[in-house]
């Protein structure tokens, strides 16, 4: 995978991606927006903010809906932005163009997939820090893939945003 | 008989002005830098400190970002959970 600035640097490009990798940050606003539904990822996503009962409750009614409305448009944003993606480019090496304008929608959207995904496979800090299986056998594999991948994209979204 | 009027302002306002701390948890997703982005954007600190409270959460498992008002301790609690950290208000200990 290759990282470079592009449009007068107003795009960051990730490029010289295989299929695999393609398919796998095509998933990413789809994971985001599942999270929304299920149960325990929708606890990580959107977490109590406290031990009283009265002010969670308000939080609940009040607070959650707009944070569930800037989850879902960020997805919504990464996926408008990836729609014209081509899978199959001549000289091979598919490429995503991220315009900084939409960093923020992109590092929420790929942040709210790592989290949904390790909720999913309850992965913890020592699965985190544990070497990629050399050849992925099942859905926790691929899953831990995908967090660290999706992790690479946000750090090079970060230097470009807060260097 | 007159009855006794209830001493609600003065409870409310003691509520109000009770000082109130913002503290952030460790989790084993969200990157370091990224915190660290989040806690300049949101919080106002400058790099280092914001690097500190990062790791603080990282090493101690939580850190104290801020205190003060409850509304505006609320309004963090919201802008940080807007960036997916793991956040929680409580009252600050004397």
């Amino acid at each position: 995978m290759k990282v470079s600035l592009v449009h007068s640097g107003r795009t960051l490009r990730f490029s010289h991606l295989d299929a695999t990798l393609a398919r796998l940050l095509l998933m990413a606003p789809g994971i985001a927006r599942e999270a929304a539904s299920n149960p325990v990822e929708r606890g990580r996503l959107l977490p109590k903010p406290s031990d009283d009962d009265d002010l969670n409750h308000e939080w609940a009614e009040f607070v959650e809906p707009g944070l569930e409305k800037l989850f879902l448009s960020a997805a919504d944003q990464v996926a408008r932005d990836m729609a014209g993606v081509d899978m199959c480019p001549d000289g091979g090496g598919i490429a995503v163009d991220v315009p900084l304008d939409h960093a923020d929608a992109w590092l929420n959207c790929l942040n709210s997939a790592r989290l949904a995904l390790n909720t999913r496979h309850a992965f913890d800090e020592r699965d985190m820090a544990a070497e990629l299986p050399q050849i992925i056998e099942n859905e926790r594999d691929a899953a831990l893939f995908q967090i660290h991948f999706f992790g690479i994209l946000q750090e090079c979204l970060i230097a470009r945003l807060n260097p | 008989m007159a009855l006794a009027t209830p001493d609600i302002e003065e409870k409310t306002r003691d509520l109000l002005d009770e000082p109130w701390q913002v503290v952030v948890h460790n989790d084993p997703v969200n990157l370091m830098s990224y915190v660290t982005m989040v806690f300049q954007r949101v919080l106002g600190m400058p790099r280092d400190k914001a690097r500190r409270h990062m790791l603080e959460v990282h090493h101690k498992g939580r850190s104290v970002v801020w205190s003060g008002a409850r509304e505006q301790a609320e309004c963090h609690v919201e802008q940080l959970h807007g960036h997916l950290l793991l956040a929680t208000l409580e009252r600050a200990t004397p």
